[in-house]
């Protein structure tokens, strides 16, 4: 199974709108995030349908087109739960998922097609940085956000810090760094798809599984920070809540990171 | 010798601590009356300068006196019914007045008035109002023509100590009312209180003052809800501000305002958890912060065990004020020694001022021995080709040479002074440099 280049870069597009409209409906609920997410899908849906017919054209089977298929049908979902059903929810699940489908679609592919130039290489891992950064962040104004929290809640007005801004204030500034390091972590994540079509044919078993679960690691951190942004925003979930998911991302983060350098180190032995 | 060393400080005056508020009410002078009375009493009582500082909590009259009025035995009847001048009262309560009133002169007098300029000596420790209050007194006495440099130095030296213990202690920090407490804990969830909806529930006395302190803070919206809606809209049209509102409207406000503060006189519950757990739902994960000032509750307590939603009532505000009080209290420990250090500043600018009328008679003596000399020499043959600009010049430098000296034997009797020997040594200045005394023309070859 192989992607040629005018297939991949279909499919690469339609990766990034399904990105772009995830971004949109997990950030704001108002009518210009929904009609430009639904803008992005129908343009996602698309390209995958000219990537469909394309493999139809070159192969003449429907055989390397089950995944774009698959994510064109659900990006078809999403615009329908949205614009017809009304379930928020529903679109801002869809969206993601098609964008995951497409993703693994990426990561399954063998045979390099594209070279990630020097510009993509340092924009991938300058997201993924500026992403953990972000987490970071988040998990500290989360911190300083439940310990006012609760000492306000158990009226302790003493334990208050007196330097520690407001709470809607920290608030704000929460759902910033989680919009900001969800963006950060797609384009990483995103990006990070071209560099699985690139790697050389004698990449060793080694490598790969390493590779793997760096991958299965980010597409989970992801998934958390996905999940956070649809309590907050669409579930309208307390921001107590949402504080608490965020450290629990952070930490989830931080384990896996560590537990991938362990890893990383034991794989040599398990390959071999 | 004569002037400031001659002169003696006083202050006499009730305040908070000495008299009740029925006795203070009596005192109260108004701007115009201190204005116009200002000159008169310190013209019919002999003194040198003289001000008065009129607020709610005290009326003192302070000023500069010889020291041989000062010294006399009725010089607090003197001062009592220099006071009593401000102000027509009853017989009855200048009998009171005597007993309330406290009368200071000297060093005690001064470290009187950088404590009330420093609000050391107010009802609430570190309030800000006392030292505007006091500033005006000084401006008031001013336009009176009836500060002098005595009185100008001290309220000067007094400003300059309030402003170092407002900075350098603890003092003004931490809000010790009710309402200012109240809006001190918006500010600790909401960032811009500017930007949020507030609802104050009864528009009594409470209710009135805390609507005042968040009217300071320019709210985006300001709703007073009232059992009578007449007393709301009374309340609303007082403040020149706010939205009446029946106490029917309560659940609708209750989707839309950001802080509740409940002061109503209502011996009942007002808000219920049931209605404000629909509201809740309907602000969609909205901060709601419900501050009950009332007495007894007017906020079911259980309100706070909802999302998003802050409780506190009358005895978590009471424990924020204490906490500052205390606090103030300590800081208070600091500011004396302030005070202290400003005072004794001052009391060595006034010991210094006493060799001021030595120096200016050395001053002028050197002035006219100058002049008298060069004159004699400038007319002699030898001298007679300067032109004018040369003159100019001779002129100059004996001007310089006089304010040398004279600078010099002010450094001098200076510390002198600081040594305690100060009196003896202007004295012998004014002794040795008598200006008066006619020159002997032998003694100047």
């Amino acid at each position: 199974m192989s992607l040629a280049s005018s297939e991949t870069l279909l499919m690469f597009g339609a990766m990034l709108t399904y990105a772009a409209a995830s971004l949109l409906y997990v950030s704001g609920t108002t009518k210009f995030f929904r009609i430009s997410g639904n803008a992005f899908l129908v343009l996602g849906v698309t390209l995958l349908t000219m990537q469909a017919q394309n493999q139809l054209r070159t192969e003449g089977n429907w055989g390397g087109s089950a995944a774009p298929l698959l994510a064109a049908m659900i990006g078809a979902g999403a615009i329908a739960a949205d614009r017809w059903l009304g379930v928020r929810l529903a679109a801002a699940m869809l969206a993601p998922l098609g964008m995951l489908v497409l993703l693994v679609r990426f990561f399954a592919a063998p045979v390099p097609q594209i070279a990630p130039t020097m510009w993509l290489t340092g924009f991938h891992i300058s997201m993924a940085l500026a992403g953990q950064v972000m987490a970071i962040a988040a998990c500290v104004l989360s911190i300083l956000y439940l310990w006012q929290h609760n000492a306000l809640k158990r009226r302790k007005i003493h334990e208050l810090q007196p330097g520690i801004p407001a709470l809607d204030r920290l608030n704000q500034w929460l759902k910033i760094a989680l919009i900001s390091g969800f963006v950060m972590l797609t384009c990483s994540l995103v990006t990070g798809a071209l560099f699985m079509t690139a790697l050389p044919l004698g990449t060793t078993a080694a490598t790969l599984i390493a590779l793997r679960a760096k991958i299965l690691w980010a597409v989970a951190v992801w998934s958390w920070y996905l999940a956070i942004l649809v309590a907050r925003n669409i579930l309208r979930s307390p921001a107590r809540v949402i504080a608490r998911m965020s450290v629990v991302g952070f930490a989830l983060m931080a384990i896996a990171w560590f537990g991938l350098i362990f890893f990383a180190t034991k794989v040599p032995q398990i390959a071999g | 010798m004569s002037g400031a060393d001659d002169s003696v400080i006083f202050c006499f005056g009730a305040n908070h601590r000495s008299a009740d508020i029925s006795l203070r009410e009596k005192l109260f002078a108004g701007e115009d009356v201190i204005r116009n009375r200002l000159p008169t009493i310190k013209n019919r009582f002999g003194f040198s300068e003289l001000a008065t500082l009129s607020t709610c909590n005290r009326f003192e009259i302070f000023g500069v006196g010889s020291r041989a009025v000062t010294a006399s035995p009725t010089f607090s009847d003197t001062l009592h019914d220099a006071f009593l001048s401000f102000d027509a009262i009853s017989p009855e309560a200048a009998a009171q007045i005597r007993q309330a009133a406290y009368s200071l002169t000297g060093r005690d007098a001064v470290r009187h008035l950088f404590s009330v300029a420093a609000s050391l000596d107010s009802l609430v420790i570190g309030e800000t109002q006392i030292t505007g209050q006091f500033k005006q007194a000084l401006a008031m006495a001013d336009d009176a023509k009836t500060l002098g440099p005595v009185l100008a130095r001290l309220g000067q030296e007094a400003l300059a100590a309030s402003k170092k213990v407002r900075t350098q202690t603890a003092i003004g920090r931490g809000r010790v009312s009710i309402g200012h407490a109240a809006v001190e804990l918006v500010k600790k969830i909401f960032n811009d209180p500017a930007t949020k909806n507030f609802v104050v529930i009864g528009a009594g006395e409470m209710a009135e003052i805390t609507a005042r302190c968040l009217q300071q803070h320019n709210p985006k919206s300001l709703r007073i809800i009232n059992r009578s809606l007449d007393r709301a809209r009374a309340l609303t049209t007082r403040l020149n501000c706010g939205e009446p509102a029946s106490l029917d409207r309560l659940v609708d406000a209750l989707e839309t305002a950001d802080v509740i503060i409940s002061a109503t006189g209502a011996p009942h519950v007002v808000l219920t958890k049931a209605m404000l757990n629909d509201a809740v739902r309907r602000r969609r994960g909205r901060t709601l912060l419900l501050v009950d000032i009332a007495m007894p509750r007017n906020i079911d307590p259980t309100c706070s065990t909802l999302h998003d939603v802050y409780l506190f009532d009358i005895d978590d505000l009471k424990q924020v004020v204490e906490g500052n009080l205390q606090e103030r209290l300590r800081a208070a420990e600091d500011a004396a020694r302030i005070i202290d250090e400003s005072v004794a500043s001052y009391e060595r600018w006034r010991a210094h001022m006493t060799v001021a009328p030595a120096l200016q008679h050395f001053n002028g003596h050197l002035d006219q021995l100058f002049r008298r000399e060069a004159e004699k020499t400038m007319a002699r043959n030898s001298f007679q080709g300067l032109n004018e600009e040369q003159t100019k010049h001779v002129w100059q430098l004996l001007d310089i040479l006089a304010s040398r000296l004279t600078a010099d034997a002010g450094r001098g009797l200076r510390n002198m002074v600081d040594e305690g020997k100060g009196q003896d040594a202007a004295q012998l200045l004014m002794r040795l440099f008598r200006g008066d005394t006619p020159r002997n023309e032998d003694d100047a070859t």
